[in-house]
């Protein structure tokens, strides 16, 4: 599955790189070009926040395990002194 | 069966002929020659010279046409008795039909088709010629892929032959791109009829794979970002802006929740250092003064620790652990000083007693300062000094002597 995948995406790449200007004048007119921009703009700014949105919580992750850690340390001493 | 070309050769020279002589004539003469004087000389020329010359008309402007329609009604004469012809391997039919028109049928093997031309000049049979020629081509090509698809479906090709076919495809796309690089001015247009005529057997398949596949591509990224109204397009706009607010606000909490947890984290790092280095501390002064605290002070200690260890643990909150750790601290602080405060006046002891041992030691150890005038003893004075001292003996013999000593 994996290399028939791989086939389809090399082929989808390939033929994006068939598309040249007048390709996109003529399938798209104005209106659309100029909404398909923003269109694509605001995706982008979406996978942008998206990636910033899992990097910090990938970091609280670490914090919040360092932070148990710590907690379990404390216990111990608790233990210790009772 | 073929037209009778030295029939029309010979039309053909006879009407360039007269043209050139008409054109000689306007051209050498110094008077302005009138038209139908022109016709009537060559006419009469044309007479004596021979009786089969048709009329001419001299006027410039009519030349050419003239000598067209002569072209076209010698080859008419010829079609008119010879209707079939064998032309470029093509079996061509001309027939006259009542409308005035040629019904022209060009067939090659098994594949035919007619036409009804208003004329037969070479220029409509060649365009019709040419036409054929196409529609043969779709014809053969319909047909090969029928071919191909029932003989797949009933062969199965080896792998050498097929990667024999993929190198040998590659090698003519590679070209192909030279080619194309080559041509550019001449056109898309001619460069495919190049290629095609030169790659026949494999280049349609690979232009419509490629043109497919730009189709396909276009397709995706125009159901991806268009939309078929402008109102959608608006609207899948508005829903992207939605999209991105939510986004942002989950960025924001996400932020404000990493703010806090690296907050509880460091509070959480510094109590314990701190803990840590206080126990160790107090630990350290305990072991060197057992009697520093008593018993009942140690257990109420050793309830605090165990008292702020519970808060730090229950507190999920930086400013909680912040505000424990704070009493802990100072708490500690007092303790250790009081512990260090106990512990000075053993200390003290114990240093009165080491200098007063130092002292005894320096003292005995201390070299006694020697008077240089007499370190011998009196009567070793050899000092100029040394006369006053024996006034002093007597001075004490007598002073005893009074005392009544002796």
């Amino acid at each position: 599955m994996n290399t028939t995948n791989n086939k389809i995406s090399n082929f989808l790449k390939n033929s994006m790189a068939l598309i040249d200007d007048q390709d996109i004048k003529r399938e798209l007119n104005d209106v659309q070009l100029k909404y398909a921009s923003d269109l694509l703009q605001k995706e982008m700014e979406l996978q942008n926040l998206e990636s910033n949105i899992n990097k910090i919580n990938i970091n609280t992750e670490k914090l919040v395990l360092d932070s148990e850690k710590y907690k379990e340390n404390f216990k111990s001493v608790k233990d210790q002194l009772n | 069966m073929s037209i009778d070309k030295e029939h029309v050769r010979k039309v053909v020279d006879e009407a360039l002929t007269k043209v050139l002589k008409a054109q000689d004539k306007i051209n050498n003469s110094n008077d302005i020659i009138d038209s139908t004087d022109l016709e009537e000389e060559l006419e009469q020329e044309e007479i004596s010279n021979s009786e089969e010359n048709s009329n001419v008309l001299p006027d410039e402007e009519n030349i050419d046409v003239d000598v067209q329609d002569k072209v076209t009604e010698a080859i008419e004469e010829e079609v008119a008795e010879e209707a079939d012809y064998t032309f470029l391997g093509l079996d061509i039919s001309i027939a006259k039909n009542d409308e005035g028109k040629f019904e022209v049928t060009i067939k090659k093997d098994d594949f035919e088709k007619t036409e009804e031309l208003e004329s037969i000049d070479v220029k409509n049979i060649l365009n019709f010629v040419e036409v054929f020629f196409s529609d043969l081509v779709i014809e053969e090509e319909f047909e090969t892929d029928e071919d191909k698809e029932d003989k797949e479906e009933t062969e199965e090709v080896s792998k050498d032959i097929e990667e024999d076919l993929e190198e040998e495809n590659l090698d003519k796309t590679i070209t192909e791109d030279e080619e194309f690089e080559d041509s550019e001015s001449s056109g898309l247009i001619s460069d495919i009829k190049v290629l095609k005529e030169k790659y026949k057997d494999n280049v349609d398949s690979i232009f419509e794979q490629g043109l497919l596949a730009k189709e396909l591509v276009i397709d995706i990224l125009k159901d991806k970002l268009v939309a078929g109204t402008v109102k959608d397009l608006i609207n899948r706009v508005n829903e992207k802006d939605t999209l991105i607010a939510s986004k942002r606000e989950e960025l924001r909490k996400a932020s404000i929740n990493y703010i806090l947890a690296q907050r509880l984290n460091t509070k959480y790092k510094k109590a314990h250092a701190l803990l840590s280095s206080q126990m160790t501390k107090i630990k350290e002064e305990l072991d060197k003064n057992e009697n520093a605290l008593s018993i009942e002070t140690l257990a109420k200690l050793n309830k605090f620790y165990s008292s702020v260890v519970a808060k730090i643990l229950n507190s999920n909150k930086a400013e909680d652990v912040e505000t424990v750790t704070n009493v802990f601290e100072k708490t500690t602080n007092t303790l250790l000083a009081s512990i260090v405060k106990v512990k000075p006046t053993v200390n003290k002891v114990n240093k009165k007693e080491i200098n007063k041992e130092d002292k005894s030691v320096m003292a005995s150890n201390k070299p006694k300062p020697t008077n240089i005038l007499n370190k011998g003893s009196w009567r070793g004075n050899k000092t100029i000094m040394s006369h006053r001292y024996e006034g002093i003996d007597e001075m004490s013999a007598e002073i005893l002597h009074i005392a009544g000593i002796d």
